[in-house]
C-alpha cells in the first residue's frame, strides 16, 4: 500500500493526545459505575460477619422484613437450587456463608429494599448467632499442626485451571496450593560457594483502597441475566455467573462500566453474584453499592514472607540461590493462588543464577481473600530480593550497581526454560538512571540513595478479539471489551484504530465493554492490553482498511495499491476523495458499512507457569532520602523511575501512569499496612490507613520512558502500567539502609520501624543477619 | 424544611429532612452526580464542594448547611462543551488518571487561586492534601494548578481569579 509508517508514527500514534472522555471526567460528566442507575432498581445491603471465623447457627431476619420498604431478604436456603460458589482458581467462595463464616465481612445475608435507608436499616435488625471459631490470622498459626482446617475440599476453577493444571489443591493443611521450580543443584551450590548471605523479608498485608467502591446492578428476568459491574474482567464473570445459575453464556450480558479506579481489586466476582441472586429473588433490578469499608473487607493483596539464600563468588558472580515463599492469602483463594506462582517464578529476581530453587506455598487464613494487585506479587518479591542484592553486594564490598551491572540478565539470555527470553536491557537503562538521578553523592549523615530493578511477566496463555465497524458517514466505532479503570487503554486503542484506517481520532469511538456486542477478551489485567487487544484492534482496522480500498478502488479503476487514506481523505493519482464521499458512491454496489475482525491469540508453551510472555514488564527505581534520627521518619528527596515501552503510543498517558504507579507504591513502602487484631479489620478506612497524599510529591520525580520498537504490540509496543510499584519499595529500603547503616527488612518503613531499627532495637527476635554491617555505597564506575 | 439557596448560580428552593446530607441532595434531588461519595469520613475529599466559596466534603454536610448560601459543584464550573482554563490545565498535565478525584480537586484548585492566585507549592501541597488520588496523579495535579496561574497572570487581570 502507498502509505509509509511515517504518516502514522508521530501523527497520531506516538502523540501524547487527550484522551476522548477526559472532557468529561474533568467537568464531572462521565459516568462512573456508582453513577450508573437502571429505571426500577431496588438498593440492596449486605449483612457480614462479625468475626474472623464462626459457626452461623442462625438467622432471625423477622425485624428486619418489617421495615417499610423491604422487598426480600436473601438467604443461603435461597441459594439452594444453584451451584453458588465461584473463584478463578478454586470455586471455594459461596455468594453468602454457608454454615460458617471464614473471615469478618464475609456475606450472611442480603437485603433489597426501596431506598438504600430502608435497607440499611433492615441489615441492622437481622440477628445473627454465631459461635465463634479460632481466627487464623499469621502464617505460623494457620500453618501450625492444631489449626483448625479452613477448607477440607476444593473445586477447581475454569479461569486459571490451565495454568494451575499441575497445582493440586490443598497439598496440606490450610495451605491452598503449592508451586517449585528447580534448576542445576542450588543446596549442592551453596555449600561450594565463597560465601552464603541469607535474609528474611517480610511484606504485611494492604488494600487498594480505590476511591471509588465496588458497585454491581444485576436484572435477573426475561429469560436473562444482565449485571453492570465497575470490572476488570467482564468475561471471566460471565463463565462464573453461568455455572452459579445453570444458564447458558448467551443469555448472561456483562457491561463493564468504567471505575474510579481499580488496581486489580475489582477483577473476578466481587459483588455480581450476589447482587444477581438478590435481583432473582426480587425479580427487580437490583444495585449493590458497597461502601469503601465493606470494598476494604472484600479484597486484599498479599502478605509474604521471603527466605533468600544466596551463594557467590568472591568476584562477585551468583552462583546458586534458594528462595522459601509464603504467601498469606484469604479465607477463599479468589487469584491467590495464581498471585503465588507468579510471584515466586520471579522470586530469583531478573539475574543469572546458574542454580536455582524456589518453594512456595499459598496460605489461607481467616482474612478477606487475595487477589489481584498492581504488580500482581511482583512488588512483594522485590522487596526481597532488591535488599538482598544489596546485603550481597555490602558482605563482598562490591558497589551495589556495579555487583547488578554483572549479574542482571541481559537481552537475550533466558530466565527460564520455555518462556521469553529477556527483551529488555537491565543494566544498561539502570547505568542511565543512575546518572539521571546524579549519580554518585557524597556521603552526608542521615541521607542515602538506593536503586531497585525488577521485571515481571504479563499474561499467557492470552486471547483478544476485536471488531472494527467503518460505519457509512466515515466514522468509525471499535467494539471490544478492554475495561476502562482510567489507565488510558481505550484512547490508546482509539489511536491505533485511527492509525490504521487513516481517519481522524475524534471520528472514532471506543465503546463501553459489554459482552453481548464485544467479543470475547481474557481480562483487563497484566499491562496486557494495548499488546494483545491492540494486536486485535489493529488486525481489524487493517481488514476494514483493505476492504474499503478495494471497493474504492474498483470502483474508480485505479490500483488499489496506489491508494492511501490520511485524516479521513483517499487519495491516488489524480483521485481525492473524503471517506464518506467513497463509501457513499461504492455503497450502491458493495453495501454501506464495513465491519472487520481481528484476533490475538497466544497460546500456552511449555513455560512453567503455563505460557510465554509477550513481553516481559521491566521496572527501575533510584530513591533518594533523608532520615529524621528523632522521629525516624522517612523524607523521599528524590524518585526517579524507567519503563520500558517498546512503543508509547501516547506518551505522557504512559508516563502519567508510570510516575502514578511509582508515587501509588510510595504508600506501599512507607505506610500502608492493613492491621487484623485476631481477624478483625482495624484499618478499614482512610482514616487509619495511610495513603499517599499530595505532601509525599518529591522535589524530584522524574520518569524515563524507554522505548525501542522492539515490543510484540502495534508499532513495536509493549505493556506498561505496573512498573513503579514494582521497585519503589525495594529502593527506598536501600535508600534507608545507605542513609542510617540499617537494614530493615519488614515493610513498611514506618517512622517507628525505622526509629527502632537505628536504636538496635527491633520489634522480632531476629538471626545473626538482621544486624547488618553498616555499607556505603563505594566508587561506581562511571558514577 | 424548606431551603433557599444558590446552586451554580441558580436560586433554588427544595424541602429536606433534618438528617439528610448535602452529598446526597445534589446527587439525587439535582442530578448533580459530578460530585463522588467515597471515604463517607470526610477524609479524602472526592466529594468537595464549595459553600461560600469554601471547599467542604459534602458527604459530612447536612443538607441545612445550604440555606441561604452559594453552592458550586463541579457542574457550575464549565461543561464538556466549554471546559474552565483550570480544567484544561489538568487535561494538558494529565492531571488525572480514572477521574474519580478530579471533581473534588478541581473545586479544591479553584478556591485556592481565588485566595492566592499565584499559589507556591506549599500553598497547593497544603490547599489540596485533604483530596486523595488514589491513581497518584499528584505531579500533574500540582503542575495543572500552576499552568492555570501562569496562564491568568499572563493574561493580566486586576489579580483576581475568576
Amino acid at each position: 500500500m502507498a502509505r509509509t509508517l511515517d504518516t502514522v508514527i508521530g501523527r497520531v500514534v506516538g502523540q501524547g493526545l487527550p484522551r476522548p472522555d477526559d472532557q468529561q471526567r474533568v467537568s464531572g460528566a462521565f459516568v462512573f459505575a456508582t453513577d450508573y442507575e437502571v429505571p426500577g432498581m431496588l438498593e440492596g445491603a449486605v449483612a457480614r460477619s462479625a468475626y474472623a471465623h464462626a459457626w452461623i447457627r442462625s438467622i432471625d431476619t423477622a425485624a428486619a422484613l418489617r421495615v417499610p420498604g423491604v422487598v426480600c431478604v436473601l438467604l443461603p436456603e435461597d441459594l439452594a437450587d444453584l451451584d453458588p460458589y465461584y473463584g478463578p482458581v478454586y470455586r471455594d467462595q459461596p455468594i453468602l456463608a454457608m454454615g460458617r463464616a471464614l473471615f469478618e465481612g464475609e456475606p450472611v445475608a442480603a437485603v433489597a429494599a426501596e431506598t438504600r435507608a430502608a435497607a440499611l436499616e433492615a441489615v441492622r435488625l437481622i440477628e445473627v448467632d454465631y459461635e465463634p471459631l479460632p481466627a487464623l490470622v499469621s502464617l505460623d498459626e494457620a500453618l501450625d499442626e492444631g489449626a483448625p482446617d479452613i477448607h477440607t475440599s476444593l473445586r477447581r476453577g475454569k479461569h486459571y485451571s490451565g495454568v494451575l493444571a499441575r497445582v493440586d489443591p490443598l497439598p496440606a493443611k490450610n495451605v491452598a496450593a503449592e508451586w517449585r521450580y528447580e534448576r542445576g543443584d542450588a543446596f549442592a551450590e551453596l555449600e561450594r560457594a565463597d560465601l552464603v548471605v541469607s535474609g528474611e523479608y517480610r511484606v504485611p498485608m494492604i488494600h487498594h483502597f480505590p476511591l471509588e467502591p465496588m458497585v454491581a446492578i444485576a436484572d435477573f428476568r426475561n429469560d436473562g441475566l444482565t449485571v453492570w459491574s465497575g470490572t476488570q474482567t467482564p468475561f471471566e464473570i460471565r463463565d462464573e455467573l453461568s455455572l452459579i445459575f445453570g444458564m447458558p453464556a448467551a443469555k448472561i450480558r456483562i457491561v463493564a462500566l468504567p471505575m474510579g479506579g481499580s488496581f486489580g481489586a475489582k477483577a473476578f466476582p466481587k459483588i455480581e453474584p450476589l447482587a444477581a441472586a438478590l435481583s432473582r429473588k426480587a425479580q427487580r433490578p437490583v444495585r449493590v453499592a458497597l461502601s469503601m469499608e465493606e470494598t476494604a473487607r472484600s479484597i486484599r493483596r498479599a502478605g509474604a514472607r521471603v527466605r533468600i539464600r544466596s551463594g557467590v563468588r568472591s568476584d562477585g558472580t551468583l552462583l546458586a540461590r534458594c528462595v522459601d515463599v509464603d504467601v498469606q492469602i484469604g479465607a477463599y483463594a479468589d487469584a491467590g493462588p495464581r498471585v503465588m506462582q507468579k510471584a515466586a517464578y520471579v522470586a530469583a529476581g531478573p539475574y543469572r543464577i546458574p542454580h536455582l530453587s524456589i518453594r512456595s506455598r499459598a496460605v489461607f487464613t481467616n482474612t478477606p481473600p487475595v487477589g489481584a494487585y498492581r504488580g500482581f506479587g511482583a512488588p512483594e518479591m522485590t522487596w526481597a530480593y532488591e535488599q538482598h542484592t544489596d546485603e550481597i553486594a555490602a558482605r563482598l564490598g562490591i558497589d551495589p550497581i556495579a555487583f547488578r551491572r554483572r549479574n542482571l540478565l541481559r537481552r537475550g539470555e533466558r530466565y527460564a526454560e520455555g518462556d521469553k527470553p529477556i527483551d529488555t536491557d537491565f543494566a544498561e537503562v539502570l547505568d542511565r538512571l543512575w546518572a539521571l538521578s546524579g549519580g554518585q553523592q557524597p556521603r552526608r549523615r542521615l541521607r542515602g540513595k538506593g536503586v531497585a530493578v525488577s521485571f515481571k511477566p504479563s499474561q499467557s496463555p492470552t486471547e483478544s478479539t476485536a471488531i472494527v465497524r467503518l460505519h457509512a458517514d466515515g466514522s468509525a466505532s471499535v467494539l471490544c471489551a478492554t475495561a476502562d479503570m482510567g489507565q488510558g487503554t481505550r484512547a490508546a486503542l482509539g489511536q491505533i484504530a485511527a492509525a490504521e484506517l487513516g481517519i481522524p481520532v475524534d471520528a472514532i469511538a471506543v465503546h463501553v465493554p459489554d459482552t453481548d456486542i464485544a467479543p470475547f477478551d481474557q481480562t483487563t489485567t497484566s499491562s496486557r492490553s494495548t499488546v494483545v487487544m491492540g494486536g486485535a484492534v489493529q488486525e481489524a482496522a487493517r481488514r476494514v482498511r483493505h476492504e474499503f480500498l478495494r471497493r474504492v478502488a474498483d470502483h474508480a479503476g485505479i490500483d488499489q495499491r496506489l491508494l492511501s487514506i490520511q485524516d479521513g481523505l483517499v487519495t491516488g493519482p489524480q483521485f481525492q476523495q473524503s471517506v464518506a464521499q467513497a463509501l457513499l458512491e461504492t455503497a450502491p454496489r458493495f453495501g454501506s458499512e464495513i465491519l472487520a475482525i481481528g484476533h490475538v491469540h497466544i497460546a500456552s508453551s511449555s513455560s512453567r507457569i503455563g505460557g510465554a510472555t509477550p513481553f516481559w514488564e521491566p521496572a527501575w527505581v533510584v530513591a533518594e532520602v533523608e532520615v529524621d534520627p528523632d522521629t525516624g521518619e522517612v523524607r523521599v528527596l528524590g524518585l526517579w523511575t524507567a519503563i520500558d515501552a517498546g512503543y508509547a503510543i501516547n506518551p505522557r498517558q504512559v508516563a502519567a501512569q508510570d510516575l502514578g504507579s511509582t508515587l501509588q507504591g510510595l504508600g506501599t513502602a512507607l505506610y500502608e499496612e492493613m492491621v487484623y487484631d485476631h481477624g478483625l479489620l482495624r484499618t478499614p478506612s482512610l482514616l487509619e490507613y495511610r495513603v499517599p497524599l499530595i505532601s509525599d510529591l518529591p522535589s524530584t520525580f522524574q520518569s524515563m520512558t524507554v522505548a525501542c520498537g522492539d515490543g510484540p504490540g502495534p508499532f513495536g509496543a509493549k505493556g506498561i502500567g505496573e512498573g513503579g510499584v514494582m521497585a519503589v519499595a525495594a529502593a527506598l529500603g536501600n535508600a534507608v539502609a545507605d542513609a542510617v547503616g540499617v537494614r530493615i527488612r519488614d515493610l513498611p518503613l514506618s517512622a517507628e520501624q525505622v526509629w527502632r531499627a537505628m536504636r538496635g532495637v527491633m520489634d522480632r527476635q531476629g538471626d545473626e543477619s538482621d544486624h547488618a554491617s553498616t555499607k556505603r555505597l563505594g566508587e561506581a564506575e562511571g558514577g | 424544611m424548606e431551603i433557599h439557596c444558590r446552586v451554580n448560580g441558580h436560586a433554588v428552593a427544595f424541602q429536606v429532612e433534618p438528617y439528610e446530607l448535602m452529598a446526597n441532595v445534589l446527587r439525587n434531588r439535582f442530578g448533580l452526580k459530578g460530585l463522588k461519595v467515597a471515604c463517607e469520613r470526610q477524609i479524602c475529599g472526592a466529594c468537595t464542594v464549595l459553600l461560600d466559596g469554601e471547599p467542604v466534603s459534602a458527604c459530612c454536610t447536612l443538607a441545612l448547611e445550604m440555606r441561604g448560601r452559594d453552592v458550586e459543584t463541579i457542574e457550575g464550573v464549565g461543561n464538556a462543551r466549554t471546559l474552565h482554563d483550570l480544567q484544561t490545565a489538568f487535561i494538558e498535565e494529565a492531571g488525572l488518571q480514572c477521574g474519580y478525584c478530579t471533581p473534588g480537586m478541581v473545586l479544591t484548585s479553584l478556591a485556592l487561586l481565588r485566595k492566592k492566585p499565584h499559589p507556591e507549592l506549599a500553598d497547593i501541597t497544603e490547599w489540596l492534601h485533604g483530596n486523595i488520588c488514589r491513581c497518584a496523579s499528584y505531579a500533574g495535579i500540582v503542575a495543572a494548578i500552576q499552568r492555570a496561574a501562569r496562564a491568568a497572570a499572563k493574561e493580566g487581570s486586576d489579580g483576581s481569579y475568576a
